[in-house]
């Protein structure tokens, strides 16, 4: 009998660690939540500057396939302004001057529209794989949920961070923490997911905030409704022919 | 078919029926209509002037309406226009009732704040499968230079306006897209007057990361052909340029107008900084406010995300002409925007009326 236990118990150390997933399986399975071929969805920024708070309302639309995305914003401040992001490239069209406007690399890192969201995070491919080597660092759980934390150093020049440290929590594969580290080990950023929703068997985040680690009380919380997924979205839309509609 | 009320009911059903159609038909159309946008800024102004050795200070100013329109559905077609109402104050009012007599027009009432106009856009697009095409006044931007173009021979920046914004192009204009990021335009002026007016094609296109595009321009009145180009990319820093080559009728006398400019950012990107070389090579007899050597510098330093100050230098090398230009903006509340700002003035770079040397300002602007 007591053998029997113990063969089990070794048999159960054996699978656990024959079946624990690596840092790229989680990772995978972080992408299969996000493995929509279309998005369409209105959005609303909050960037908070200490007591301040600033609105920007959009409408985003996005192909997965080929990385592109169109926003236009419509509050009164930013109204008719437009942004095509193509793979790792980035227009604006800005209305009152009829302009379009290609943004160079360097200004990639500042922030969209005054936010701490940068246009480089949001130009971002989900394939952190071919930038980054990733290993699985420890469990740990963030506000009660159990996480896999995975660790990801840059194995390119282009990636936006050096260092990342996500907590992906465990069955859903949604990372709500995520901590994003320069060359020098500084903490730059860190974003927060606030709020998931399950749309078609996916979870998807629907509210989070990015904080901005090198301002004090500097923080933008991004929120999406009317979310529709995978609906028939024409190509020609995502050209700098459109941006001037 | 009667109902017993000695009425056919036949009449009633079928207009139930038309308006359960229409109600049905009119739930899925999108939404018509247009939208208005804009703001009203405030500048006031008080300018110093050192004339033989006696300094001055004098109070100008300006309230702006800017009033946009576009319709709502722009699947097919655009309407877009853009209107300034501009009540002028101080020393300004004073030089347009001193331009205008007073009784002349009721926009300038006698010792009252001149109103003027300015209608910057007022077109209309179409939007066919192979080309768009617009026709009206527009703002038409051929070039990739902030303050320099040699290429742009439609709408000009106001080097006066501190935002350096662009004058409206009354014209025809079709664009054949070649791709998501590749096409030809055409544009063609309309003749007003006395003005000369051009006509020109651009074909543009990204290559290896770089915004490419050729032109060829054409000035009826004066028949002057120009050749040009413009690229914009990254090496590093931001780069983009323009070149051009003017030919002029008759004479056999061509000259080359070149411009060079950079960006590049620091400080975490909170310091961003521009500068604009312009080499232009043409003789006196085409008029223009830039000399042989050009330039255009600025920085711009985020204190926050609602916070920054700025300052900028337009210099003509060769008629030692300049405006320098430092400001500190604020977004002080959600639409609302204050921005001081002081310039100095060296020389007269719109060719006419007196300049101060110094202007101390304000300006509020609130968006709708």
């Amino acid at each position: 009998m007591r053998t029997s236990a113990k063969s089990a118990a070794v048999l159960i150390c054996l699978a656990s660690t024959v079946f624990a997933l690596t840092g790229e399986e989680i990772l995978d399975r972080m992408d299969q939540n996000r493995d929509h071929k279309t998005v369409v969805a209105d959005a609303t920024m909050r960037i908070h500057i200490g007591d301040e708070v600033r609105t920007k309302t959009m409408i985003i639309r996005s192909i997965t396939e080929g990385s592109k995305s169109i926003v236009e914003f419509t509050n009164p401040a930013d109204e008719g302004t437009k942004y095509l992001m193509l793979d790792d490239d980035l227009w604006i069209y800005f209305p009152e001057e009829e302009d379009v406007v290609k943004i160079s690399g360097h200004l990639l890192k500042q922030g969209m529209m005054g936010s701490d969201v940068s246009y480089e995070d949001a130009l971002e491919s989900d394939q952190l794989s071919e930038k980054y080597a990733i290993t699985l660092e420890k469990e740990e759980a963030y506000e009660g949920k159990p996480c896999h934390v995975i660790f990801l150093e840059a194995t390119t020049k282009d990636a936006p961070y050096y260092q990342r440290r996500m907590w992906v929590e465990k069955g859903t594969f949604v990372a709500w923490k995520e901590e994003m580290y320069a060359k020098s080990g500084k903490l730059l950023k860190e974003a927060v997911v606030l709020e998931i929703r399950e749309i078609g068997g996916r979870y998807f985040p629907v509210k989070s905030a990015m904080i901005n680690k090198l301002r004090k009380n500097s923080r933008t919380v991004f929120e999406m409704s009317n979310i529709k997924l995978d609906v028939e979205l024409d190509e020609g839309q995502f050209s700098l022919r459109w941006l001037r509609r | 078919m009667n109902n017993g009320f000695g009425r056919s009911v036949w009449p009633g059903l079928l207009a139930a029926g038309c308006i359960a159609c229409v109600t049905a038909v009119s739930a899925g159309a999108p939404r018509g209509g247009l939208e208005f946008y804009g703001s009203m800024y405030g500048d006031l102004s008080l300018y110093h002037f050192d004339v033989n050795d006696n300094d001055s200070l004098a109070f100008g100013g300006r309230n702006t309406l800017t009033l946009n329109m576009k319709n709502i559905n722009r699947k097919h077609g655009k309407i877009e226009s853009g209107l300034d109402i501009i009540m002028l104050y101080g020393i300004q009012a004073d030089a347009m009732h001193e331009l205008v007599p007073d009784a002349l027009y009721t926009m300038l009432p006698a010792a009252g704040a001149p109103i003027l106009l300015d209608l910057r856009k007022l077109y209309f697009s179409v939007y066919l499968p192979f080309v768009d095409l617009s026709v009206g006044r527009q703002i038409i931007n051929f070039g990739k230079g902030y303050v320099f173009s040699p290429v742009d021979v439609f709408s000009s920046v106001d080097v006066l306006d501190i935002t350096l914004r662009r004058r409206g192009s009354d014209v025809a204009c079709a664009r054949f897209p070649l791709g998501t990021l590749a096409g030809v335009d055409v544009v063609g002026e309309f003749p007003v007057g006395a003005n000369d007016h051009a006509s020109a094609v651009k074909a543009f296109a990204n290559v290896l990361g770089f915004d490419w595009s050729i032109l060829g321009m054409y000035r009826h009145d004066s028949r002057e052909i120009t050749g040009g180009a413009a690229f914009k990319g990254d090496l590093e820093a931001g780069i983009y340029g323009e070149a051009a080559q003017h030919f002029l009728d008759g004479s056999g006398d061509r000259y080359f107008e070149g411009m060079l400019g950079a960006d590049y950012s620091f400080l975490k990107n909170d310091l961003i900084v521009q500068a604009e070389y312009l080499h232009s090579g043409r003789p006196d007899s085409v008029l223009s406010i830039w000399g042989k050597h050009n330039a255009f510098t600025s920085a711009l330093y985020r204190i926050n995300d609602i916070m920054n100050v700025s300052a900028s230098l337009i210099h003509n090398f060769t008629d030692d002409m300049s405006i320098g230009t430092a400001q500190y903006y604020y977004n002080v509340l959600q639409n609302v925007d204050a921005i001081v700002y002081v310039r100095g003035y060296r020389g007269n770079l719109n060719g006419f009326a007196a300049f101060p040397d110094l202007e101390y300002s304000l300006r509020l602007e609130v968006k709708f």
